[in-house]
């Protein structure tokens, strides 16, 4: 991996030896389908992102993390900030938890307008909050937004069903090091999907970790991420895979078997754009949903 | 505020017309046709293809889902002057969120999805709309929390019966609400519920099946106003 960004201010890269920026967490957030929006609508919209966060942050008992966010930037269809690494492992649970329970209840409460629904990426890194110009800029950062911008969120996000699950979540492999698989969340390190995320025109590729707090549909079908269960055929008629080629099932997973993921298929589910399309039809005819609903 | 009825509505929320104006609800109203529903009735379903708003015209209704683990969530309880249901549903073919329905008779005015979009489009609502949104989040929170058990169930009972019979209201009104729901609304247990209800005295409220009815309208009001001031303030 090269660097990317020298540091701001001072002196050039390499020329001195300097303290490093403090550690932060970066949480940014982005709404799916935005931009697709019609115009008055999407100018009142602008605002709803960061109340919604501050909603989520607030029942997730965190309001402080949101009152002292660090270099926050509101865009409109999405929110970044950076927060004091020490609350990731409550950031990822329960945080992520409310802002999806937030976002179903702001969906139900909308009554003309679209619904929101987000993808958000947690990263951690040294960067520079001092309060000069420059503050949160750095590679960490660029990181956060790539990942949010990179291809299984996006895709995990579109596949989902838009009555259950509004907010997927990819978390940097720093991130679930440091805070999930370090035992200090509240979430099972099996709850979350490894996955190459790459960035489409973008020269990005890093290990990254789904996280859905509420999955739905085809999500408890590992098959729409290529994943094909042991002894059973492939090809199955539930989850339309996408171009996949016959070959033998891969290899027994060499760590924690139920989240490592086949690269090979992977790659086809990752870039094959009609994917999305395919199992949202078979999404709209689950018929969980439908015995759901009618006993009510 | 109009001052008349708004006094208990942390139950019930800002209501559109509120928001919106008197003048634009009367227009709204015109876009759709009238219905009648008996308490208890539910009148939009959550999983199913939503492609109309309704209007309430008289009554209260109240907003459940159900999730996907099978926990009940009641969302708010809305009355007249209010819309309820996802509009914005009908072109992608998504489904209705949450369930609607009748906690006492209810009149509706039912506006087809593509219309309800053309008018708030046409009066610039959506920021109106977008803010509601978010004062209806804010309020179910709020609901959620807060001291005096029995105060904040006798509060949101008081404003329930009088949104729900308005001007008729009087002894022995029936609301379709469970305590199981209204625990669930002001994020008390079940139990706290039935232990503030015999608090404030079977002469005064009691719970059937399905059912909370009001006896004596007076002692309610007495029993919800005695910490007026620290509700307000929760």
């Amino acid at each position: 991996m090269s660097v990317t960004d020298a540091p701001a201010t001072g002196p050039a890269p390499w020329s001195v030896s300097r303290d490093l920026p403090p550690y932060r967490g970066i949480l940014a957030v982005d709404a799916k389908d935005f931009t697709g929006r019609p115009a008055a609508e999407h100018a009142s919209l602008t605002t709803v992102i960061p109340q919604l966060l501050g909603q989520a942050f607030t029942r997730s008992g965190l309001e402080q993390l949101w009152q002292e966010r660090k270099f926050a930037n509101n865009t409109g269809d999405g929110f970044a900030m950076g927060f004091d690494p020490v609350a990731l492992p409550r950031v990822i649970h329960p945080f992520l938890h409310e802002l999806q329970e937030v976002l179903t209840d702001y969906n139900i409460h909308a009554t003309a307008t679209g619904r929101v629904r987000l993808r958000a990426s947690l990263h951690v890194g040294p960067l520079p909050d001092s309060g000069a110009p420059g503050d949160g800029n750095g590679t960490p950062r660029n990181d956060t937004h790539r990942l949010l911008d990179s291809r299984p969120v996006r895709a995990i996000l579109a596949a989902s069903s838009e009555s259950i699950t509004q907010v997927a979540a990819i978390l940097s492999q720093r991130v679930f090091e440091d805070a999930v698989l370090s035992g200090y969340t509240r979430r099972h390190p099996d709850q979350f999907i490894e996955v190459p995320a790459t960035v489409a025109g973008k020269n990005f590729q890093q290990l990254a970790w789904l996280y859905v707090p509420a999955p739905s549909g085809n999500l408890y079908d590992r098959r729409i991420l290529g994943e094909r269960p042991e002894g059973e055929e492939p090809a199955p008629a539930t989850a339309p895979a996408p171009e996949r080629r016959d070959r033998p099932a891969p290899a027994p997973a060499a760590h924690r078997g139920t989240t490592t993921i086949n690269s090979q298929g992977n790659r086809g589910f990752l870039n094959n754009g009609s994917v999305e399309g395919g199992q949202h039809v078979s999404f709209g005819a689950d018929p969980r949903d439908d015995a759901r609903g009618a006993g009510r | 505020m109009d001052g008349k009825r708004e006094r208990h509505d942390p139950a019930l929320g800002v209501t559109f017309t509120r928001l919106a104006g008197e003048p634009l609800w009367k227009r709204l109203l015109d876009e759709g046709r009238p219905r009648r529903h008996r308490a208890g009735e539910t009148l939009l379903r959550q999983g199913d293809t939503g492609t109309h708003v309704l209007a309430l015209v008289e009554g209260v209704v109240k907003v459940t889902r159900v999730e996907r683990d099978g926990r009940i969530r009641v969302l708010a309880f809305r009355g007249a002057g209010d819309v309820v249901g996802e509009a914005a549903v009908l072109e992608r073919n998504e489904r209705r969120l949450a369930s609607v329905s009748a906690i006492g008779d209810v009149t509706v005015v039912v506006v087809e999805g593509r219309r309800f979009r053309v008018f708030v489009e046409r009066h610039d609502l959506s920021p109106v709309l977008t803010r509601h949104a978010l004062t209806r989040l804010r309020q179910s929170d709020r609901a959620r929390g807060g001291c005096c058990s029995r105060e904040r169930v006798a509060q949101a009972l008081l404003a329930l019966a009088e949104a729900a019979y308005g001007e008729r209201t009087g002894d022995g009104a029936h609301l379709s609400v469970t305590r199981t729901e209204l625990g669930q609304y002001l994020g008390v247990s079940r139990n706290t519920v039935s232990t503030a209800l015999s608090e404030i005295g079977t002469p005064v409220v009691t719970a059937e099946r399905g059912v909370v009815v009001v006896h004596d309208l007076d002692a309610l009001r007495a029993a919800a106003a005695v910490t007026d001031g620290s509700y307000a303030d929760a």
